[in-house]
């Protein structure tokens, strides 16, 4: 594997006024898709692309890999321009829709690609079977991809993009049509990966995802970046204050209430924290998967790929 | 090279498996049995062969050259329809890798496919000679002159410049032309008259054909001694005529075909013929009477008046001399390797056009780019021909107009570009049992891959490289 | 039954606007109209026959750019729609799959009639373009109608300069537009025509034109209307490369059909049956029965037709059958 001398300092990401006009047959503008974006992201960072259906997250998504050419502005991925062959040596990518050859089963499909990476045959063998592992395919490996349903196909998408073991991962909507256990486990993987130092780039309408796993967030619109920051600013409420205690009985509450409502002079309210519906979800299948066994679609462990965590 | 190998074997196992090569298999074999049953031809094992060999394989090959064509259109299109090739695109290949692996796969499909067709259509060949009624005469015809590979040689060319010249100075010299005639167009009526004079033999008169025979046949060649050595081997000369049909007299004389030089240690070979239908004649002719320089005349001495008529001759090849040098299979061989460039050519077409346009109007442009070929080929090998169509358009002083000449320079690099790749006709070779060389296969290979193959991967590549990628939103 | 005649009326409309939209039909029939129009006028040394070129010709490119219409049209519509996943979506609503499935063939005769019409027209008028000999009180000698041919050429491009104009103001889709357009146009040069003699001089209320033509042609949209339910019935259960070899396979088949079978029909069964269910292309190709002044009698249109539509609803029959069965994406 070829690996660029990319310093921590010198961001992965770089763009500068970056800007995509599409135009119509008569070469007029039809749409600013990207205006004007300045984007700086570091390794090991997760950074994500918010915005609503046509805000330009996706563009600046080809834009970073070379499917699209910028309209005007400048753009480098690890250092070199987007269309470079040698950057893409570390780059993986997960499209929106996983855009799968339908013919070829899983394993001939991560071999296809491991191949366009200069991968040994036994390097190959081995990340293919942990990547199966990984997302859960290993009992399907031999079916054909035209035959899976689509959080399947995804599965297989998320795979590929890992095969080369990439220092940047560009993610399109990764858990589009997967089901909560998926989702999880792809934000999982995302932490893991940024903890082993790789950048990772998301773009997501399913705020949850986003602010489950993203550092820093960027929010489009109309091509343009109306927000952007680290998460947990961005969402904190600098003017409430919250406590989380154990479980305790009503008499205790009472004479708490009391010494706080003396201490601040306002109302103060109680109430049980709520475990969220992804939390509760992934809870009753562990249990059934303990008791059943495993579901057609999906099965095998939790595991993150050895090689991508253990260079 | 690894990734374009990966990238092929994609393409290859992609046709396997959504069926086109089954469905192809199907009706490549349907369509050859068919035909193999229901081609009688003239009624002779000879006949059939040749119409057998011809058919198969000219049908056949059109139809995997319109197949190719539309199946290597789909092969970029449909990838970017249905935007598999984002992946592709993000990954470390060069777009020419990209390229040249779709068109390796294509290929491989197509020796696939056409290597099944040649089986099959050799298998036909076999189930002829078993079939009820075919005499062992008849199968040492047509091993003799169907499944075989014979060198044809024909005739020297005349210089008919220098002859047309020599005539139009004695012309002016008696004043037959006038001043203002151009001399341009005169030289060319003349020499039209030349080559006319020539195919006729009058009564009482001879004329002579030089056949050089190719380098191998002359002296101290390893060939010619092992020719010489077997006393069977013969050489066949084919002669065409037909008489005039206003004497009611056959056509009686000799043919006389010896050395071109005095060289009298080999008797020249005497055949007398009186024949008064058009016919071919085949004359065979001993290994041992050909002359060591690989020079050989041949002389037709027409009877006089009274017992013959006036010959004219077959103007594509008067006579021809034909050796048996190799086997048919290996001829066979060769044709399927002309016809593999062939279609490796069209797939390399069809694969450019699929990265401009989508698949229904990549594979419009790619026909019509075809159709446009095969239309400048003919009229190229009209003008060639048949002289008379250029003259007809140059009445008087020549005055062309700019449209005219524009025209002309556009038809004409047109023929420079079109014309090579069309030079290609091995089946004709084959099922006349004349050998396609492996010279010729060399060539196919230089000029349909090389040259047209590479520059189309050359202008699909960067095209392929310069493209945008789903430029909706 | 109201309701699901409204519904095959839009689904069949949506096909052939579907159909239109697509860059290759324009190409297809620009071509066509284009190269009918183009033979009498770069045609040489005919030996008189300049109107017989044009007239085989014309029909030729009808039957054989229509064999491209009526193929893909059959395919896109109906084999894309399932791999697209367009068809599950429409019979998620309250649609008769064999609803669907008659107004998507509806949809593609429209297309292949459209286009037939234009080409038929074409054809009549390049007939009447090609140099004839003429001998009346103002002219004796070989004229060609050159304003007629003219106008043909020039309402190609007109419909294609007012289709690109309306697609720069109005946003108006380029493909279908112009397709539209090129109809139009080239029937209202056949209605001018009408007004002016070969000579161009303005000479009223007389067509010039061979009205022989038009059963020849209207075989030919027949035959073409078979191989387009055969292309739908076959899409119907296969992917578009297996419809498109089928669909090739048996066009040859059926134009060989005389001879690879004919002659053994009635001695063994299996040519027997192959040589009736084959559409014998050869019965619909009658350019030939035109030479020497001879035409097609309405006669055999009539049981033309009764075999064309006889011919299509057992194909569309099986077609149902096998949809009816068919797995959506």
């Amino acid at each position: 594997m070829q690996h660029s001398d990319t310093s921590d300092q010198q961001p992965i990401v770089k763009t500068d006024k970056l800007t995509k006009v599409f135009r119509d047959f008569w070469r007029r503008p039809k749409v600013r898709a990207v205006d004007e974006i300045d984007l700086e992201i570091g390794r090991g960072e997760i950074f994500g692309l918010l915005g609503p259906n046509g805000s330009g997250k996706s563009t600046t998504i080809k834009i970073l890999l070379g499917l699209l050419r910028p309209t005007s502005g400048n753009v480098s991925v690890m250092g070199s321009a987007p269309k470079n062959v040698h950057a893409k040596q570390l780059i993986g990518y997960l499209p929106e829709d996983s855009h799968l050859y339908n013919y070829l089963t899983p394993r001939e499909t991560l071999d296809f690609y491991g191949k366009l990476f200069d991968m040994t045959r036994s390097q190959r063998i081995e990340r293919i079977t942990q990547l199966l592992d990984m997302v859960g395919l290993t009992h399907a490996s031999s079916r054909r991809v035209g035959e899976f349903s689509k959080g399947m196909a995804r599965r297989i998408g998320l795979a590929q993009a890992l095969i080369n073991n990439p220092q940047l991962i560009v993610l399109d909507e990764p858990t589009s049509g997967l089901d909560p256990m998926g989702c999880r486990q792809v934000k999982d993987l995302m932490l893991t990966l940024a903890r082993q130092g790789k950048t990772v780039i998301l773009s997501s309408h399913l705020l949850a995802d986003v602010e489950d796993v993203c550092d820093r967030v960027a929010i489009l619109y109309n091509g343009k970046i109306r927000a952007t920051g680290k998460v947990n600013q961005l969402l904190e409420k600098r003017d409430n204050t919250r406590f989380t205690v154990p479980s305790l009985p009503p008499g205790k509450i009472n004479e708490i209430l009391t010494l706080l409502k003396d201490k601040i002079g306002t109302d103060p309210k109680v109430d049980h924290p709520a475990m969220n519906l992804e939390q509760f979800f992934l809870d009753v299948v562990q249990e059934a998967h303990r008791n059943t066994g495993s579901s057609v679609g999906k099965a095998g462990s939790d595991n993150v790929a050895y090689y991508l965590t253990h260079e | 090279m690894s990734k374009i190998l990966n990238i092929a074997r994609l393409t290859f196992r992609d046709a396997v498996r959504s069926k086109f090569v089954g469905f192809m298999i199907i009706i490549l074999i349907l369509l050859i049995g068919i035909l193999a049953v229901s081609i009688k031809g003239d009624g002779t094992l000879v006949g059939r062969l040749k119409i057998l060999l011809n058919y198969t394989l000219n049908i056949s090959g059109f139809f995997l050259g319109l197949m190719t064509l539309w199946i290597s259109c789909g092969s970029v299109s449909r990838e970017i329809e249905n935007k598999q090739i984002y992946l592709l695109a993000v990954k470390p290949v060069y777009s020419a890798q990209i390229w040249l692996g779709k068109w390796l796969g294509l290929l491989l499909v197509n020796i696939t496919l056409l290597a099944i067709t040649v089986f099959i259509i050799y298998a036909a060949t076999l189930w002829c000679k078993q079939v009820q009624g075919v005499t062992p005469d008849d199968i040492e015809r047509a091993q003799n002159e169907v499944l075989i590979a014979r060198r044809q040689t024909l005739p020297l060319a005349k210089d008919l410049d220098k002859e047309a010249g020599k005539r139009f100075d004695a012309l002016v010299k008696t004043g037959q032309i006038p001043d203002n005639m151009p001399y341009k167009k005169t030289i060319r009526e003349i020499k039209k008259q030349l080559s006319a004079e020539d195919l006729i033999v009058a009564p009482g008169k001879s004329k002579q054909w030089i056949l050089r025979l190719p380098h191998i046949y002359a002296k101290n060649s390893r060939l010619r001694e092992r020719k010489t050595g077997d006393k069977d081997t013969t050489a066949t000369l084919r002669v065409s005529f037909l008489p005039s049909f206003r004497s009611p007299n056959p056509v009686t004389g000799a043919w006389i075909i010896g050395p071109v030089t005095n060289d009298t240690s080999l008797e020249p070979l005497t055949f007398n013929i009186s024949e008064d239908h058009p016919s071919t004649h085949e004359f065979e002719i001993p290994f041992s009477a050909i002359p060591s320089d690989g020079s050989l005349a041949v002389t037709f001495e027409n009877a006089d008046r009274a017992a013959s008529t006036t010959v004219i001759f077959d103007s594509n090849k008067p006579i021809e001399l034909l050796i048996a040098e190799g086997k048919f299979e290996m001829n066979f061989l060769r044709t399927f390797l002309i016809m593999l460039c062939k279609l490796a050519a069209l797939g390399a077409i069809g694969l450019t056009a699929g990265i401009f346009f989508s698949l229904p109007v990549a594979t419009f442009s790619a026909y019509t780019l075809i159709v446009i070929a095969l239309i400048v080929n003919y009229f190229s090998a009209v003008a060639q021909h048949d002289t008379a169509v250029s003259l007809h358009h140059s009445h008087g002083p020549t005055n062309r107009s700019v449209a005219m000449i524009v025209g002309e320079s556009i038809a004409s690099a047109a023929e420079i570009v079109v014309n090579p790749a069309m030079q290609f006709r091995p089946i004709a070779f084959l099922s006349e049992g004349l050998t396609v060389s492996w010279s010729l296969t060399g060539k196919a290979v230089l000029i349909l891959i090389i040259i047209y193959c590479g520059t189309f991967c050359a202008a699909g590549s960067y095209c392929l490289s310069r493209r945008e990628f789903d430029l909706l939103l | 039954m109201r309701l699901q005649f409204r519904q095959f009326v839009t689904l069949a409309t949506l096909t052939a606007v579907e159909a239109t939209r697509q860059p290759i039909f324009l190409l297809l029939t620009t071509t066509c109209v284009l190269l009918t129009i183009l033979t009498p006028m770069l045609a040489l040394y005919n030996f008189g026959e300049d109107g017989r070129l044009a007239r085989d010709s014309g029909l030729a490119y009808q039957f054989v750019f229509g064999l491209f219409v009526a193929a893909y049209a059959a395919c896109s519509s109906l084999a894309r729609e399932i791999r697209s996943g367009t068809a599950s979506a429409v019979l998620s609503k309250p649609v008769n799959r064999d609803i669907f499935f008659l107004s998507k063939f509806a949809g593609v005769s429209f297309v292949i009639i459209a286009f037939s019409i234009c080409s038929v027209t074409a054809t009549l008028l390049s007939e009447r373009v090609a140099e004839r000999f003429m001998l009346t009180s103002k002219t004796v000698g070989y004229v060609t109608d050159w304003q007629t041919a003219g106008m043909l050429v020039a309402s190609v491009f007109l419909s294609y300069l007012i289709a690109g104009l309306l697609n720069y103001k109005l946003k108006q889709p380029f493909e279908s537009t112009a397709f539209g357009l090129l109809i139009v146009g080239v029937l209202a040069v056949f209605v001018i025509s009408g007004f002016f003699n070969q000579l161009g001089d303005f000479d009223p209320f007389d067509f010039r034109v061979q009205w022989r033509i038009l059963p020849v042609s209207i075989l030919i949209t027949m035959a073409l209307l078979i191989l387009a339910a055969i292309a739908l019935a076959l899409s119907s259960c296969l992917d578009t490369i297996s419809t498109v070899i089928f669909c090739v396979a048996f066009f040859a088949l059926g134009l060989l059909s005389d001879y690879l079978f004919g002659r053994y029909a009635g001695t063994f069964i299996a040519p027997t049956l192959a040589h009736m269910l084959l559409p014998n292309w050869q019965h619909f190709w009658m350019s030939d029965a035109l030479r020497r002044g001879g035409s097609v009698p309405w006669s055999y249109l009539l049981s033309a037709a009764v075999y064309t539509v006889a011919y299509i609803i057992g194909v569309l029959c099986l077609g149902i059958a096998s949809f009816r069965h068919a797995d959506m994406k």
